[in-house]
């Protein structure tokens, strides 16, 4: 099974709960063909957490939540040596993070040590305890989410660690129209527990395997190159994306040639992902947040004023 | 000054070099007033002094404060060293320098005007343009600092221009030269005062070749074929030097007296050989009672130009003017075609050569003159000049057997100079000259019919006035003369002195490609004992002479008859109507060949990126269905691809454009990104794609297609 067929039999599952958003289902889908990780902030009530749980159960693997607050620790996390008395001997009891899929449910609720031990899993794919390295399972992708606006008793992710995600997306109100048909649909009561696994665990692998070996254009390495070191010299920008931003959004527009069903990366592909692959990674000046200035305008600005790869041929 | 400021300063200074320049060639447009030499001094010293002030205002930058008045005083300290240099002390300004300058601003560019030109570049004449320069540079300097757009600093030296143009339009190649000139310095200061740079600025440069070649073909075409058969107006036109018309006696008038105290000196001149005669004044128009003439007298400057309906090689001759009568005040004895006096700065009349004196007063004078020479067969079958008939004016009512008289003294032939000749030899066969003490005067209608009719004795007086009026009866351009024949011998000291003895008058014809020349209607018996006749005098006389005896073999001479005797219309130039229309016709076509040149480069810009390499070709595909749409306002940044184009054209065009676009998504995406080898028919499928666009773009507006065409900004990359 290609690539692109995969994104169609795990999107048009996802939107049997989730509804009027294919752009952000999209996405999402194509972070985890990406082997990336997603975070999701928007307000509550948006469908983040639904969004989540219907891309795990669309997939034939395991899947945990994981839901921060004040009190979770490291090890409800990554797991704990348990000292089993009959076999005299400590035994490694595994935590939330050992799934294919996993829920980080309002992540910026938890303390910043044991986000710390989730982005670490999430960089490494392997959890440490106790001088041993448990590597996580095969697809392995963190769906967190985050609500902005409750600020009280939060602790706002550091941008190092924003950096290990690949993308960013808000879900976003959704219009007149979509709104009816998520609310006839929680009439209907479609749970997404109740989803079915759309496509397995291999077939995961080898579509991840297919998005790797689409064909990248030297010019639309050097493009997504150059969008990444325009941001780090836009006046607004104290820190631009960095070089792990670049290839975020190299893996990002892999993943999204994918989901049309070519194995070959265009220039728009690379524009398609670059508002959720970069404005997170970006932190802008002082004077740019007294301004209200958004890294999403800087990164709309920096995409007008680069020149595409073809225009510089003609 | 650190490296990255250094291309600044560099196109900062450039920018203050062009402005100045500017008023540079403002001042030197005023060359055809006062020569090019005479201002290259002046006008260079005032811009570089200004410019070197700007210079130090931005080395010390305190001084930025006054920079105006340190500019303003670097210019007039420019002026008053190279103009006004001998009115100073140690070169500084005394007195009469700060009279002179003010005089410069108030009254040097009125006695300019009542100059002849080239006008002496004296002081109390020239200063004005130096100072225009000065204000000019002064004034587009501080706006090149503080104003913005920076064209605006090419204003003041427009002005200039413009002053200098209301003085002496240029035409013709020098106008294309000076014109170019001016763009050139205002293209390059808007090159260098421009903030974007790299290859926008060079595609703006390309721009400009084709329309700059455009304007340099079209301006001299404009210049060559220009059917203008007349000098441009100026403001000089009506613009004369003041005659206390008190002081100016009638030289006509008095010649009887003069003739009557016959021993007194009139004036003593010296030359390496005799004059023949010598110019006091020239009347050309008759009312029946006086002979008037409608002098415009000027200040003499350098020189004055030949005439250039006089074609004849000419002889320069010079003479001295060493004493004169006061009673012949504030005549100047002078030539028809005076080239220039030293000594002396008279008025003149520039038509006539007569010289008046402006105060009153007697100099010294040296006077240079040019004299046309021609043999006596070539005069004898020569043309009259029938273009001047119509500045002599009419003659008013004239008596029908003055009418028949002429038409028997020139023997029926037509109005040559031959007829010319014939007539002077019939007032020296049927008429006397009057000698003794009681000589009879006047020459209004009622004498001259009496001389003619009854009397037919008279002096020099009666005969000209007489030949003058039967000959313009004839249609023969004539006017009458007033003067001195001069002396054949010097007196021992060398000089010649010329008595009232040799007061005579003369008619003149007008001859084609000559000029005036001077006959003798009074043969051998003319005044001062009847010295033959040399120079122009001469030949005439020896025409006169080789006319055959019996009127019988009188014959018109084989030249094309003057425009009055046979019915024919002078070629007088295009009607204004019609130079109207054809200047506004090339104008017309010059727009729009500039307009035409949006639609052909656009047009050759899509065969170059069509026929190349197959992918460049797709390439040029994408740029040309972007462009094409930008003309029709579709908005584009250098980032966009063919998709992010898509939702504005959807504003403007219908779904050909938007399925074109579409279809030319696909093929730009797989030609390119695939990494398959790009193939001519994957091109032809993008350049197809292309014409999808083009066929949805032509359903808009007819209006909005034509602004589409026209618009030049389609030829420049996104910005």
């Amino acid at each position: 099974m290609s690539a692109g067929e995969v994104y169609r039999l795990v999107s048009e599952n996802v939107q049997r709960v989730v509804r009027g958003k294919p752009d952000v289902v999209r996405l999402a889908i194509a972070t985890l063909l990406a082997e990336g990780h997603l975070l999701i902030e928007d307000v509550p009530g948006l469908g983040k957490t639904t969004l989540a749980r219907c891309l795990a159960r669309s997939i034939g693997g395991t899947w945990n939540r994981i839901q921060f607050t004040p009190d979770l620790l490291p090890g409800d996390i990554t797991g704990v040596m348990v000292y089993h008395q009959n076999a005299e001997k400590f035994e490694f009891h595994p935590g939330g993070i050992f799934a294919n899929v996993v829920l980080a449910d309002e992540i910026n609720r938890g303390t910043p040590k044991t986000q710390s031990a989730l982005l670490e899993v999430m960089a490494e794919r392997r959890a440490t305890v106790d001088a041993t390295a448990h590597p996580m399972p095969e697809p392995f992708m963190v769906i967190a989410t985050q609500n902005p606006i409750e600020m009280e008793g939060t602790y706002r992710l550091p941008e190092a660690q924003l950096d290990r995600f690949l993308m960013r997306v808000s879900v976003g109100y959704p219009d007149h129209e979509a709104e009816v048909r998520v609310v006839m649909g929680d009439t209907a009561r479609v749970d997404p527990d109740e989803l079915p696994s759309v496509v397995d665990l291999n077939t995961l692998r080898q579509a991840i395997v297919q998005v790797r070996q689409a064909y990248l254009d030297p010019a639309i390495v050097s493009y997504a190159v150059r969008l990444a070191a325009a941001t780090r010299e836009h006046a607004a920008v104290r820190y631009g994306a960095s070089p792990r931003g670049s290839i975020a959004l190299v893996r990002a527009a892999q993943a999204m040639a994918a989901t049309e069903g070519r194995a070959f990366v265009t220039p728009d592909d690379v524009k398609n992902v670059a508002q959720p692959v970069l404005a997170h990674r970006l932190v802008l000046t002082a004077d740019a947040e007294l301004n209200q200035r958004l890294p999403s305008e800087v990164v709309d600005e920096v995409l007008a004023a680069t020149p595409a790869p073809a225009v510089n041929q003609v | 000054m650190t490296a990255p400021q250094a291309p600044v300063v560099l196109r900062r200074r450039l920018a203050v070099v062009c402005v100045l320049g500017a008023a540079a060639l403002g001042g030197m447009l005023f060359a055809p007033v006062f020569s090019a030499q005479s201002l290259l001094l002046p006008v260079f010293a005032v811009v570089a002094l200004v410019f070197l002030a700007d210079e130090a205002c931005r080395h010390w930058r305190w001084l930025t404060a006054v920079r105006p008045l340190l500019l303003l005083v670097a210019g007039l300290l420019g002026v008053i060293w190279t103009v006004l240099g001998a009115t100073t002390v140690v070169g500084l300004p005394s007195a009469r320098t700060l009279q002179l300058l003010g005089a410069g601003l108030t009254e040097s560019w009125q006695l300019t005007l009542q100059s002849t030109w080239p006008a002496r570049a004296d002081p109390q004449l020239v200063t004005f343009v130096p100072l225009a320069v000065v204000l000019a540079a002064v004034l587009g300097v501080e706006l090149l600092h503080r104003v913005r757009p920076p064209l605006v600093s090419l204003l003041p030296s427009l002005a200039v221009v413009a002053l200098s143009q209301a003085f002496a339009v240029l035409t013709g190649g020098p106008a294309v030269v000076a014109g170019l000139c001016f763009a050139v310095l205002a293209a390059v200061l808007l090159t260098v005062t421009r903030e974007t740079a790299g290859p926008r600025r060079w595609v703006l440069a390309g721009l400009a070749v084709p329309v700059l070649v455009l304007a340099v073909v079209g301006s001299l075409l404009l210049a060559t074929t220009t059917p203008l058969d007349r000098s441009p107006v100026t403001v000089r036109d009506s613009i004369t030097a003041p005659v206390a018309q008190r002081s100016v006696a009638k030289p006509l008038d008095d010649l009887a007296t003069r003739l009557q105290e016959s021993e007194a000196t009139a004036f003593t001149y010296t030359a390496d050989v005799p004059v023949d005669r010598w110019t006091v004044a020239v009347l050309d128009g008759f009312d029946g009672v006086n002979w008037t003439s409608n002098w415009k007298f000027r200040r003499l400057g350098k020189s004055l130009r030949l005439d250039p309906s006089i074609t004849a090689p000419t002889t320069t001759r010079t003479a001295q003017v060493t004493h004169m009568d006061p009673s012949l005040m504030p005549w100047l004895p002078s030539q028809p075609l005076v080239a220039w006096v030293d000594g002396a700065a008279p008025l003149v009349d520039e038509a006539s050569g007569t010289l008046l004196s402006r105060d009153g007063t007697f100099d010294i004078y040296r006077i240079t003159w040019r004299e046309p020479r021609t043999d006596a067969e070539s005069l004898g079958n020569a043309a009259v000049d029938a273009r001047v008939l119509d500045d002599l004016g009419s003659l008013g009512y004239v008596p029908p057997e003055l009418d028949e008289l002429a038409d028997e003294a020139t023997k029926g032939l037509r109005a040559t100079f031959r007829a010319a000749l014939v007539l002077a030899n019939y007032m020296r066969d049927n008429y006397r000259v009057a000698v003794g003490d009681h000589l009879p005067t006047g020459h209004s209608l009622v004498h001259l019919r009496r001389f003619l009719l009854e009397d037919k004795r008279g002096t020099s007086e009666q005969f000209a006035a007489a030949y003058v009026l039967l000959a313009r009866i004839r249609g023969i351009p004539a006017r009458l003369a007033v003067g001195f024949r001069g002396p054949r011998q010097a007196a021992e000291n060398g000089q010649f002195v010329v008595r009232n003895e040799h007061a005579t008058a003369w008619p003149e014809v007008a001859v084609e490609g000559l000029g005036w020349v001077p006959l003798d209607p009074l043969g051998a018996a003319s005044a001062g004992g009847g010295p033959m006749p040399t120079g122009l005098a001469g030949v005439t006389e020896q025409a006169r002479a080789e006319l055959p005896k019996d009127d019988k073999e009188l014959k018109d001479p084989p030249v094309a008859p003057p425009p009055g005797d046979s019915g024919q219309q002078a070629d007088e130039g295009w009607p204004w109507y019609l130079v109207v229309a054809m200047a506004l016709g090339i104008s017309l076509a010059l727009v729009l060949l500039t307009w035409l040149i949006v639609p052909i480069a656009r047009w050759g810009r899509a065969i170059r990126r069509r026929r190349t390499i197959p992918p460049r070709s797709v390439v040029g595909a994408w740029a040309e269905a972007r462009d094409r749409l930008r003309a029709h306002g579709v908005r584009v940044s250098p980032g966009m691809t063919v998709r992010d184009l898509m939702p504005d054209a959807a504003r403007i065009a219908g779904p050909a454009t938007l399925e074109g676009l579409q279809r030319l998504a696909q093929a730009v995406d797989f030609a390119l990104w695939s990494g398959t080898a790009v193939t001519k028919p994957m091109a032809d499928q993008a350049w197809a794609s292309v014409r999808m666009v083009r066929r949805g773009l032509a359903a808009r507006p007819l209006a909005a297609r034509i602004r589409a065409a026209l618009d030049p900004r389609s030829l420049l990359p996104p910005r």
